[in-house]
């Protein structure tokens, strides 16, 4: 058996390519960022006696007048029309509690999906009895924010064909800050499996699926076939090395560090060795750059 | 045996007034949102933030206000003599200590409804416990994206003779007392300040303004792991 301890690697400052002299401004909390009024305070800053500070670390953005600090990490924030994905953590009367990574668990209220058999249907007092039969706690459900109330509540809704409960598959949770903002968020990949980038930092890979089997309230237990099986767990580990390496995580992104982990002909175990982890990472950000 | 030599130097070859070794490294792990580790000389001390997050338990739920919790344990072999328990009313006692620290410095206007929990785990005391388990808290709270006021920074200090020592080692405190502050360094605010025994009204001021220095430069140090972590770490590539 190979054993390794989790030592840590040398870090990877040479991967960072220096894009001239413009680099941003690098905060840590209680650090003043402008004594000037005039700009607008954002998320991760707080004024106090005038004076500008960050209240996170991260890099200083500046848009006009407003001026905000983006951490690494951080929950997710919430934004209307997002692809997110969650799981359900409570059933309760018309709602269900959805975990969405978020500080507040989010909710989905019954009339917001879209009930199986008839288009339009509108919800009856046997749906509301039979909520578990539809979601029940610890499903995974694709869904889409409807709204964010004034108390910060995520309010949710599943209606369309696209979204529900989402079947076989493997989940990986990854900061939300490194998934690229697309309007598509689900993408058929050319391996033969279908990744849902949730905007929340949920990713969801499953066996691609005839179209129309889409999206259901019932779950396929159809046996995966070995190969499709190995290509989600290569995936799977291709982002968490993307992720732990800080690189944003896109389709493309993803794609080439499938095809790198290919080329150099690494098993699919292989990719949680943090050495082979920073090697195929490095070769994606080379080829990205190109 | 003396701790202070007639050299003017400690048991560990240090002046009265030098800081032990400071190393800290953040992100340690996947799992919780935030996570980092702190070495001050011997004591070591590993922390985990999870949250902001749906508060567990519906009695502590308010609507209007944030949940902070802490845990601290300590491993069996932390200290000299075998730990039988990973908790005891003294961990207990820090735990709330520690969270009633950073009820003061986690915006919690931000969080309404919310809950913050951190986990501390002690790998080896000796001496200034206390303020290693709140350096590293704050330095999990950075790495998890958690709003903060300021960072909170913790030293020690006491009183040898007519010394005043900063960050002691067990076996300096064993005749003396200990006094813990933390403070928010860019505003130079005490956020908790605590002594182990009692100390004469005269040293206490000395050993107060000594153990405030300290933070400074805690501070410091940690602020350059921060940065440099950031700048590793830093999203590579906006592309689509």
């Amino acid at each position: 058996m190979d054993i390794k301890l989790a030592s840590e690697l040398p870090r990877m400052r040479s991967m960072i390519p220096a894009h001239g002299s413009a680099r941003p401004k690098l905060v840590t909390p209680g650090e003043i960022i402008s004594h000037d009024t005039s700009f607008m305070r954002g998320h991760g800053t707080y004024m106090e006696d005038e004076i500008q500070v960050a209240s996170v670390a991260g890099f200083v953005t500046r848009v006009n007048r407003l001026i905000t600090v983006t951490p690494l990490r951080q929950v997710y924030q919430g934004a209307v029309g997002d692809t997110i994905i969650g799981r359900i953590t409570q059933v309760q009367n018309k709602r269900w509690k959805v975990d969405v990574n978020a500080r507040l668990d989010a909710e989905l209220r019954l009339t917001n999906i879209q009930l199986p058999g008839g288009e339009q249907r509108r919800s009856s007092v046997e749906d509301e009895r039979e909520m578990r039969a539809l979601l029940r706690e610890g499903d995974l459900v694709c869904v889409e924010v409807q709204k964010i109330s004034d108390d910060g509540l995520i309010r949710l809704a599943a209606r369309s064909t696209k979204f529900g409960k989402l079947s076989q598959g493997t989940l990986l949770a990854i900061s939300p800050s490194l998934v690229v903002q697309d309007k598509q968020r689900m993408h058929d990949l050319p391996c033969g499996a279908r990744v849902i980038f949730g905007a929340n930092g949920y990713v969801y890979i499953t066996p691609t699926v005839p179209q129309e089997q889409v999206s259901t309230y019932t779950v396929n237990f159809e046996e995966v076939p070995i190969e499709v099986r190995k290509t989600v767990g290569r995936l799977r580990n291709c982002i968490k090395l993307l992720a732990h390496h800080s690189i944003m995580i896109s389709p493309t992104s993803v794609m080439s560090a499938y095809d790198q982990s290919i080329d150099q002909e690494y098993e699919i175990k292989d990719l949680l060795r943090p050495e082979v982890m920073q090697d195929v990472a490095v070769a994606t950000v080379q080829k990205m750059n190109e | 045996m003396d701790i202070i030599s007639p050299e003017g130097l400690r048991q560990d070859g240090r002046t009265a007034t030098c800081l032990r070794t400071i190393s800290c490294r953040l992100g340690l792990y996947d799992r919780p949102n935030g996570s980092a580790y702190i070495e001050m000389g011997n004591t070591k001390v590993l922390a985990a933030v999870y949250g902001p997050r749906e508060v567990r338990s519906l009695s502590k739920q308010q609507l209007d206000d944030c949940v902070i919790q802490c845990q601290v344990s300590r491993i069996a072999a932390c200290q000299g003599e075998r730990v039988r328990r990973p908790m005891d009313p003294r961990t207990r006692a820090m735990s709330l200590q520690i969270a009633g620290v950073f009820q003061g410095a986690i915006r919690k206007s931000k969080y309404p409804g919310s809950q913050i929990d951190i986990y501390v785990q002690v790998l080896q005391a000796d001496g200034g416990v206390m303020s290693a388990c709140i350096n590293a808290s704050t330095l999990a709270l950075i790495h998890a994206g958690v709003e903060l006021v300021d960072y909170v920074v913790s030293c020690t200090a006491s009183m040898y003779k007519q010394t005043a020592i900063i960050d002691v080692t067990n076996q300096e405190t064993m005749n003396g007392c200990e006094l813990t502050i933390s403070l928010l360094p860019n505003k130079e605010l005490i956020v908790s300040l605590d002594t182990s025994h009692t100390i004469h009204q005269e040293q206490f001021e000395p050993v107060m303004e000594l153990a405030m220095t300290g933070c400074q430069q805690v501070y410091e140090s940690m602020q350059s792991e921060v940065e440099s972590y950031l700048r590793d770490k830093h999203a590579i590539m906006s592309h689509r």
